[in-house]
């Protein structure tokens, strides 16, 4: 057994380093990759994030692509398929040398994502000009009552009410979101006075006012370069008495004043491999005891289905979004991957008269 | 290669008892198909047996129940002393079938040599077995081509190496010269040969009988998936009533001469000339075996 499965495994490798495969994986991957990670010189934050939760899909272009290697490789994926008799005639049960290609896809999906996001900022740090990736990086922000044996959670009732929350340093300029939670009441726009406590005990930096909404949803800030030591974010209430809101504090972006590092994009990169691998398991899965056709529409039907029931897959590549600015559209990703897995599965066979 | 069972060492290649291969085609299974009905052969060790019949006798269905891909919906068939498609006598099995090899992106070194790593060979062994295999069928040369890009001949050669790969007893060989040149053909007939020296029994499923003519012990003939005939070349297709030489060293003078002594006996001149020669013979002359 371990002779077939070691043999399916080195001959679909091997299929990676076919010349062929690594421009068709160049050509889906980079551009992919580019378009989503490398924002306009004057396109702001939120309309960037908004075209990485549209665009996101894309990063499974490189799945599909290995999907079709994984099939010019090793056909025997279906069970009318010729490969498969080719199999049986070698007296090798056809599991066995599908196993070995599937995890071989899967090792080959991964050093080439690598690889490629590895060239991609080779290339972007080399092109003179080029804006920056956008770094985002969600650092841990907490607020006192979150502490153990902290006091109970202060609400802001009155003007002049106050929240404090404890700001890492960062590394330049960035972006702070604060989640409202309205209690019991009635709900109008409240205006929200920001000040940072600096660590150093020099003065207050007045951040600036926000109002909140009276429905429910986050507010974003901009932090100055100057408030990236960090400190003790002071939140006032400005305000008329109204319905009791309680804060949260978001998730506090810090943008990259130069080329970032690799970690968002392997970061992105990391969490869509999830997604191909489910792509590619349910792929192999389908093919191992079904038709093409039923194979194709068992996939088409089940892939999104499976992956909005079982968010984990999803999980990864939502966060790595939101971490890239983005806002979540989980049913994207399950709908890309099933029509690319109903794409790349087993073609029509060439059925003779005999089975 | 695989060691014979102990306990089927010697059994028997192949008893085939009331044979019956049906499936459903067509459209939601309407057609049904009854590919070989009723059949029954027993093959001897070591013989070369041909199965000869129309397209859609039955040929490639028979072949492919023994192997275990085609259903068997009455009767029996026993291989090397198995059930037919048990995995240990498809083991002991070489299969050429209609068709190219898959995986037609790996060269033709690779494809063999997987084919020995699947069966659980070493890799060193495997390969070394290419080699030689690739070097017999006339294809080292190429060995490190796609074979997906051979031509039709190429291909069969390849395939037939596959077939041979594991020196197996019994040799399943599906319309085997389909596509081949001349020189293809020869070698075919050769490997057969020395396959059944070996002791491996070989069934030729075609409709040339030409190619294997001199080599076949038996001919099974199949018609709607029935045998119609079976028994030695001879006593199937019998003799004509007529008598053919192939004389070499006449001048036109002594053939005039030898056509006048036959009229003079009462025998009926049915044909007489100087045939072109065949390209097989031209070839082999310009090219060798």
């Amino acid at each position: 057994m371990r002779g077939a499965v070691a043999a399916g495994f080195r001959t679909t490798l091997a299929a990676y380093a076919d010349p062929t495969a690594l421009v068709l994986f160049a050509a889906a991957w980079l551009p992919a990759f580019a378009i989503l990670l490398v924002p306009g010189s004057a396109e702001p934050v939120e309309a960037f994030g908004e075209r990485v939760a549209w665009l996101a899909p894309l990063l499974l272009a490189p799945a599909m692509v290995t999907a079709f290697r994984l099939r010019g490789a090793w056909p025997a994926l279906g069970p009318e398929d010729p490969g498969l008799v080719w199999l049986h005639g070698l007296a090798v049960p056809a599991w066995q040398p599908r196993l070995g290609a599937f995890l071989a896809s899967l090792a080959g999906l991964a050093m080439l994502s690598v690889l490629g996001a590895a060239l991609l900022l080779a290339w972007l740090a080399a092109a003179p000009g080029r804006p920056p990736l956008h770094e985002a990086e969600r650092l841990q922000a907490m607020a006192p009552r979150d502490a153990p044996g902290a006091p109970v959670e202060t609400l802001l009732a009155r003007p002049g009410d106050r929240e404090e929350f404890e700001l890492p340093a960062t590394t330049g300029a960035g972006e702070l979101s604060l989640r409202p939670r309205w209690l019991l009441g009635e709900r109008q726009p409240t205006s929200l006075l920001l000040g940072l406590g600096r660590r150093g005990g020099g003065e207050p930096l007045v951040l600036g006012s926000v109002v909140v909404p009276d429905v429910g949803r986050e507010v974003r800030l901009p932090l100055p370069a100057a408030a990236a030591e960090g400190g003790r974010l002071r939140v006032v209430r400005e305000s008329q008495p109204g319905s009791r809101l309680s804060l949260v504090l978001g998730e506090l972006w810090r943008l990259g004043p130069e080329l970032g590092t690799p970690t968002v994009a392997l970061r992105v990169l990391v969490a869509s491999l999830p997604a191909a691998l489910v792509l590619l398991a349910a792929a192999w899965l389908a093919s191992l005891a079904l038709g093409p056709a039923l194979a194709r529409l068992a996939v088409l039907v089940l892939t999104p289905t499976v992956l909005l029931l079982l968010p984990a897959p999803l999980a990864g590549i939502a966060e790595a979004r939101v971490e890239a600015g983005g806002s979540v559209t989980p049913w994207l990703a399950p709908m890309a991957l099933a029509l690319a897995a109903a794409v790349v599965l087993p073609r029509p066979l060439r059925l003779e008269d005999e089975p | 290669m695989p060691e014979p069972h102990a306990d089927n060492r010697g059994a028997e290649p192949l008893r085939v008892e009331g044979l019956s291969v049906t499936w459903r085609s067509g459209l939601l299974g309407r057609r049904l198909v009854r590919a070989v009905r009723g059949l029954s052969l027993t093959v001897e060790a070591g013989s070369v047996v041909g199965i000869a019949g129309p397209n859609g006798s039955g040929k490639s269905s028979l072949f492919r129940a023994l192997l275990g891909l085609a259903p068997i919906t009455a009767g029996s068939a026993t291989v090397l002393g198995r059930p037919a498609g048990d995995r240990a006598a498809v083991a002991r099995t070489g299969h050429l079938a209609e068709g190219r090899l898959p995986l037609g992106r790996l060269r033709a070194r690779e494809l063999l040599t997987l084919s020995g790593t699947l069966r659980g060979w070493p890799l060193a062994r495997a390969r070394a077995r290419a080699d030689a295999l690739l070097d017999r069928v006339g294809l080292a040369a190429v060995a490190g081509r796609a074979h997906g890009d051979f031509s039709t001949g190429m291909a069969r050669r390849l395939a037939l190496a596959q077939a041979l790969y594991h020196e197996p007893e019994l040799l399943l060989l599906d319309e085997p010269t389909a596509g081949m040149d001349p020189l293809g053909v020869d070698l075919m007939r050769e490997l057969v040969k020395e396959r059944a020296a070996a002791g491996a029994t070989c069934l030729v499923a075609t409709h040339v009988l030409e190619d294997f003519g001199a080599e076949l012990d038996r001919l099974v003939v199949l018609y709607d998936g029935e045998v119609l005939a079976d028994g030695s070349p001879d006593d199937v297709l019998g003799r004509e009533d007529a008598t053919s030489w192939t004389v070499a060293g006449l001048d036109d003078e002594a053939r005039r001469a030898v056509e006048a002594e036959i009229a003079a006996r009462g025998g009926k001149l049915l044909a007489s000339g100087r045939p072109r020669r065949s390209l097989g013979a031209w070839l082999r002359e310009r090219i060798g075996p």
